[in-house]
This record gives structure tokens, C-alpha cells and sequence, in this order.
């Protein structure tokens, strides 16, 4: 079943999260125009990859000239979660005709997705749910970057000082909130992560610490947990 | 026949709406695949993933933190602090990581 109540009731549902997450965007907006994102390729940006953590960590690495190859593999991998959020949401979307699926799942976000979730333990699940909690969140996601982006130009430029400092900031909180409830299991792939990305941060030009890391840390997780099974 | 558009110059001027796609056409894949596949990924694949985001964000911090030096290493237990208080809210202990390295840079 996929109908405009369904959609409507995804709306609802999502619309107090969406708008939690607004300070976030209006903050992503301020550091795009930081680091040289025009007002028109943060909402190109926004409106085509509509992805918060990989938008931040894609604007962090930003340059000129643009390491375009670095950002595009550093966001699939950001992004490759969703090929597990997307299996876990498909009994119910394999058998909607496909423009409906494969829409609906452009929308597909973490809040969007945990809310779904969520839904589909109800006896009657409604597949429009997805999409209306989906679409609120892009449609506030646009607004606070842009807006962000729009109204950080006005901000004097001492608050430059600290630019650096923000996506550390930014990624260290993401970072606590991605650890919850598995704290000591993440010392090894996590610290293996760092030490790798700070070596290869002293050898090696460019962004590449970035992937050396996050591939050797997510390796030595999956080492951990053989040698623990 | 000559081909003006092609050149170096214009291809480098729009390298930022390149990545833009880029980014787009990869997440969109991440997106659909799920759908479009199925059950058909290996079993590593759940494994690797299990840990990967993190690594990333450390990938990208612990380099900056080392960059920034000791004032970096303060402003970032500061904002370490503020985050595992704040369960779950990200603009604060951003917040407060900018003003903690601002002050200490300014002292």
C-alpha cells in the first residue's frame, strides 16, 4: 500500500526531527562558505546528495582545485550504509512499481529511515511513509544550508579563526553519537583509523589519509571481531 | 575541426559541479542498491561496514587534532566533553569547540 495518507502521517511523524536537525545545516551552510562553496553548488549540493555527513566531510577536504576523485570515493564510502539501511526497508518496497521504490528511496535518510523503521512494526504499514518523512527533511535541509550559506557571508571574519577547528568539532560530536551503546568495542577499528590517517597524513600529499584510514580502521574491526568469534 | 570548449580551463572551472555530480551519482547508488539487489552482497561487506563510519570521521579528525597542536588537543577534549554530556546534540559541542580554540589562539 502506498497512498497520500501514508505520506502524510511520514510528514508528521518526521517533521519535529527534520527541524532538530536544521541548527546542523545552518552550520554546514556557514562552513561551505568558508571553505569557497558558491551559494548555487551548496544547494546544487544539498538538493543532489542530500547526505549531512558526507556533505560536511566533502566540504571539509574542499580545495582549489577541487580534489574531485578523493571527495567522490571519501562519500561513497560515508554513504555505503545505506546499501544496509536500504535492504532492511526492501519487503516492503520490492513490490511497489519501481518509479515509487527507487523514488522513495532517494529520500532516504538516517531520520528517515530510523522512522520508517519504526512504522513498518505497525500492522498496517503504509509505503507512502517513507517518502513524506523523506521529503521533509530534504525540504528543511535545503532551507538551513542555504540559509546558512546565505547568512554566513555576513559574518566578520574572525570567526575564521576557529573554521579549522569546527569540522573537528563537528565530526568529533558525530563521532560520539555514531558510538553510542558500543564504546569499548570501538578502541581498536577507531584508534587503528587515527594512527594510520596521522601517518599517512606526514607521508603522503593530498587527502589520501582519509581513505587509508578509514579502510585500515574498518579492517581492523573486522579482524577484531574474527579473532573474538 | 576545432573543439574550443574543451580545453583545460573549462574543464577545470567546472570541476566543483563535477564532484557535485559525483557525490550525487555515488550516494544515489549507496541508495538504490539495497533495493536493487537484495540479499546479494557478501557477508564481509555487513562486516566492514559495521565500523567504517567512524573510521572516517577519526581518519579526518586525529590528523587536524595533531595540526592544531596542544591548544587542538584542549579544544578537542573540551568538545569531547560537551558531546558525551549532550547526548546526541551536534551544534553545541561544535560551538564549543570554536570558541575553546579561538580563546586559546587569542590569549
Amino acid at each position: 500500500m502506498f497512498s497520500r495518507d501514508g505520506f502524510l502521517r511520514g510528514a508528521r511523524r518526521a517533521f519535529p526531527l527534520a527541524l532538530s536537525g536544521a541548527p546542523f545545516g545552518l552550520v554546514l551552510g556557514v562552513l561551505a562558505g568558508r571553505a569557497g562553496l558558491t551559494v548555487w553548488e551548496l544547494l546544487a549540493m544539498s538538493a543532489l546528495v542530500f547526505a549531512g555527513s558526507s556533505q560536511l566531510v566533502a566540504i571539509s577536504m574542499w580545495a582549489n582545485p577541487v580534489p574531485v576523485v578523493a571527495i567522490v570515493a571519501t562519500t561513497l564510502l560515508v554513504n555505503l550504509r545505506h546499501v544496509l539501511m536500504g535492504l532492511t526497508l526492501r519487503p516492503w518496497y520490492e513490490k511497489l512499481p519501481a518509479p515509487l521504490g527507487f523514488g522513495s528511496y532517494f529520500f532516504m535518510t538516517d531520520e528517515s529511515w530510523a522512522l520508517t523503521t519504526i512504522e513498518t512494526r505497525r500492522q498496517t504499514f503504509d509505503a507512502g511513509f517513507l517518502l513524506g518523512a523523506g521529503l521533509i527533511d530534504f525540504v528543511l535541509w535545503i532551507a538551513s544550508t542555504t540559509i546558512g550559506r546565505i547568512t554566513g557571508a555576513a559574518i566578520p571574519d574572525p570567526s575564521s579563526w576557529g573554521l579549522d577547528f569546527a569540522f573537528v568539532s563537528a565530526f568529533l560530536a558525530l563521532l560520539v553519537s555514531l558510538s553510542r551503546g558500543k564504546q569499548a568495542r570501538t578502541i581498536v577499528p577507531w584508534g587503528t583509523a587515527a594512527v594510520v590517517a596521522v601517518a599517512a597524513h606526514a607521508l603522503l600529499p593530498g587527502n589520501w589519509y582519509v581513505l587509508l584510514g578509514a579502510v585500515a580502521g574498518a579492517l581492523a574491526g573486522v579482524a577484531l571481531r574474527r579473532a573474538y568469534a | 575541426m576545432r573543439l574550443p570548449e574543451l580545453h583545460l580551463g573549462v574543464l577545470m572551472r567546472e570541476i566543483p559541479l563535477i564532484t557535485i555530480l559525483g557525490m550525487a551519482a555515488v550516494t544515489y547508488a549507496t541508495r538504490a542498491s539495497g533495493l536493487l539487489f537484495g540479499r546479494r552482497f557478501p557477508r564481509w561487506f555487513d562486516e566492514v561496514l559495521e565500523d567504517l563510519p567512524g573510521a572516517i570521521l577519526m581518519s579526518l579528525i586525529a590528523p587536524a587534532i595533531i595540526v592544531a597542536g596542544v591548544k587542538g588537543v584542549v579544544a578537542a577534549i573540551a568538545t569531547l566533553a560537551v558531546a558525551l554530556v549532550l547526548k546526541g546534540n551536534i551544534v553545541v559541542p561544535i560551538m564549543t569547540g570554536i570558541l575553546v580554540i579561538t580563546v586559546l589562539r587569542h590569549l
